[in-house]
């Protein structure tokens, strides 16, 4: 029966694609790691998917029957190729309310489209406005003239989790220090220190099942000064995300739309629960949000942003 | 029959695994917004400058809209303490400071933020932070500041202000223009118009800028351009208000009309020096070209053109290279009204002509051209007794048959 299983998994996955999505921060090495994390995780989940499946569906277990004898031995000869379709965004255009084109982002990557390099805002004449220039462990940005403002030294573990951020001005000087601690791959602690190396804020993620359930945002001195709970559907889909305060008030709160499992709303609320704002996603047929609009309680769009992808193969074997 | 159940498995299994990567994704890209409270916190926290100037780095860098309202906060608390901002290196940090937080808010389109946004602008004299003030009203669609933009814009037009502030002005002014094409109101026209044809220097871009953004703000500035013919005395200013017309994206009933206007107004004056007969002149015959390509041909535009035929008959008013501009656009007017005026016109031509004076040839020959271009049978007559003229050249009288060939 295992190597029934088996042997369907590494045909589906062939066919495997995984979908990008933007990202405020690329890191490429974060990016592979990830895709080879999700790839592992995703084809556990599926193994184990499929035998409650085979437990509980008579049908498919016959149906599995007939074909045991071909796969089984295709298994046995080779290890199975993985071809992960990677889209990453390459251009982001941001409109006016009224439909009018104000400027826009272009994404420039190495030749294959795996390392991210560099990032121009134009404004609608083409003009640029600023850049940010991505190198090994450092990202900087420049004005439209060209001139150093700000850069970021970024240190990353071996398994490309960033584990801190230097934030220093064109002139050297120290601005922040974000530093990030990691279990199992997943977040666990980001710190954020002044200047001076002091401590001003310590964020613990909490994780329930592997899903992100809690945030707790600390003083320097421990005490709890907000936190937010993040509630999942039976899907696992997070559906709402509420920000308290220290004493437990709720002070706003998200909620989260999906269509064919494609987050489609983002619902911003007040503490009333009363909509603030909306954030519409349209996506692509692999899910890509191709067009985000932001609209204020009234439906009336603040912004409209598009976003154009191109993508890569990306091959490995798995035994 | 295993080859079609093996599909039918796989693609039943690769519903399941494409579930199970969407669920992964979305789980990843949700923004985390305890990364704004983060910011936020800390911002409201920091006490001096240099360590707000620090956080607002991070939280710009953010580009959230969920930062709105702590960069609402930062500026409110920067238009109160704008005033007392000490030597010049504390003013500069206080300067960049602001236009960071405003540039922001530009950027993330804060409507919310108009007010105090406003507030910069009225508080600051830097043109820079002023300025940047001015193109974020824009970009965050601040209609509500639309008038007190445009008067901005009117006052350093009329160039009242110290010549030493003349730079400084400029930059305010293009950035006025950029914020007010944005905002795209009507009532803007009439001073962008005038930035366009102001006292700007060429290197700081108003002029050009203003013209770019006229053609944008108003598909039909029709009447705006109207009243300013009207309501201007100097020639220049009418003529560029026509130029503005033809280029705009108004229909042609309108750039008629507009062109009528122009040359009812350069038939009215009476030029008191050499740049103004040029200017007058230019007015007439680009009014007169407008006349010609458009489609629509209004019979408003006879009695000013007739005028002018009747104007060089007595006076010799117009110089012969406008005589033919008049004649061309005459031969796109083919109503009864046109051909009459012209074919009187040429019947004096040609009495002259058996009187033995001198005709020029090119005046002759375009009014015999352009009754031809009207195809209107009321031009036979005319026509047929300059081709049987004992006076007339051959070559006019060639063009005469040209023309009533055109006729038939």
């Amino acid at each position: 029966m295992q190597l029934i299983l088996k042997s369907i998994i590494i045909h589906i996955t062939k066919f495997t694609h995984i979908k990008w999505e933007t990202r405020s921060v690329w890191n490429p090495l974060i990016v592979i790691k990830e895709i080879k994390m999700k790839l592992s995780s995703l084809i556990f989940v599926l193994v184990a998917l499929v035998f409650i499946g085979c437990a509980s569906s008579p049908n498919v277990s016959e149906s599995t029957t007939d074909i045991v004898p071909a796969v089984v031995e295709e298994v046995k000869k080779e290890p199975v190729k993985i071809v992960t379709t990677v889209y990453y965004p390459v251009k982001v255009v941001s409109y006016f309310g009224d439909g009018v084109k104000d400027e826009y982002t272009v994404k420039s990557y190495n030749e294959d489209g795996s390392v991210l390099l560099k990032e121009e805002l134009f404004n609608s004449e083409d003009v640029i406005q600023q850049s940010v220039v991505y190198e090994s462990g450092k990202k900087s940005l420049y004005s439209a003239a060209g001139a150093l403002v700000s850069y970021e030294l970024i240190s990353v573990d071996a398994d490309g989790n960033v584990l801190k951020k230097e934030k220093y001005d064109n002139k050297d000087v120290l601005l922040s220090i974000s530093e990030y601690q990691y279990e199992n791959g997943m977040k666990t602690v980001w710190k954020v220190f002044n200047e001076s190396k002091s401590l001003l804020s310590t964020t613990k993620y909490i994780y329930t099942d592997n899903n992100l359930t809690r945030i707790d945002s600390l003083s320097p001195g421990g005490e709890i000064e907000e936190y937010f709970e993040l509630g999942y559907d039976s899907n696992g889909l997070l559906v709402d995300n509420i920000h308290y305060n220290a004493e437990g008030k709720v002070q706003d709160s998200r909620s989260f739309e999906y269509k064919d499992s494609f987050l489609v709303m983002e619902l911003i609320k007040r503490k009333n629960g009363s909509v603030l704002r909306k954030i519409m996603y349209l996506n692509d047929q692999f899910g890509n949000p191709i067009e985000t609009v932001f609209m204020d309680a009234g439906d009336n769009v603040q912004e409209r942003l598009t976003t154009d992808y191109e993508s890569r193969e990306e091959i490995s074997y798995e035994e | 029959m295993k080859v079609e159940k093996r599909l039918v498995m796989k693609n039943r299994l690769f519903r399941i695994i494409t579930i199970f990567l969407v669920l992964l994704f979305v789980a990843a890209s949700v923004p985390a917004n305890e990364v704004s409270a983060v910011w936020t916190r800390l911002f409201r926290r920091s006490v001096s400058l240099s360590q707000k100037s620090n956080i607002m780095a991070s939280i710009v860098e953010q580009h959230n809209r969920d930062m709105i309202p702590v960069l609402m906060e930062a500026l409110e608390e920067q238009v109160g303490s704008l005033e007392g901002s000490g030597d010049v290196t504390a003013r500069l940090q206080v300067s960049d400071y602001t236009k960071m937080i405003i540039k922001e808010l530009g950027r993330l389109k804060a409507n919310e933020a108009a007010t105090y946004i406003w507030q910069i602008v009225e508080a600051v004299d830097d043109p820079f932070l002023k300025g940047e003030a001015i193109i974020a009203l824009g970009k965050v669609g601040a209609r509500q500041y639309t008038n007190k933009l445009n008067l901005l814009l009117r006052n350093l037009n009329f160039n009242l202000g110290n010549i030493q502030d003349q730079r400084k002005n400029e930059i305010v002014a293009f950035a006025l223009v950029i914020a007010l094409e944005r905002l795209k109101q009507p009532e803007s026209y009439s001073p962008l118009f005038f930035a366009s044809t102001g006292w700007y220097s060429s290197q700081s871009g108003v002029r050009a800028k203003a013209g770019e953004s006229m053609l944008t703000i108003l598909d039909d500035p029709t009447e705006q351009l109207m009243q300013i013919i009207k309501d201007n005395k100097e020639y220049d200013i009418k003529l560029a208000a026509l130029v503005a017309g033809s280029k705009s994206k108004a229909g042609d009933a309108n750039k008629a009309a507009l062109a009528v206007l122009a040359l009812s107004e350069g038939l009215q004056a009476s030029p008191m020096n050499p740049t103004e007969k040029i200017q007058l002149k230019s007015l007439r015959v680009l009014a007169l070209n407008v006349l010609e390509t458009v489609s629509v041909k209004p019979e408003e535009a006879i009695p000013y053109m007739n005028k002018m035929l009747i104007a060089y008959r007595t006076e010799r008013l117009f110089e012969i290279d406008e005589m033919v501009d008049l004649f061309e656009t005459f031969g796109t007017f083919p109503s009864d009204t046109s051909v009459k005026a012209q074919t009187e016109f040429l019947a004096y031509l040609t009495d002259r002509k058996e009187s033995g004076r001198v005709i020029d040839l090119r005046i002759s020959k375009s009014s015999i051209i352009a009754i031809g271009n009207t195809r209107n049978p009321l031009g036979f007559e005319e026509l047929t007794n300059v081709q049987y003229s004992d006076s007339w050249e051959n070559s006019v009288k060639r063009e005469a048959k040209n023309a009533l060939s055109k006729l038939k």
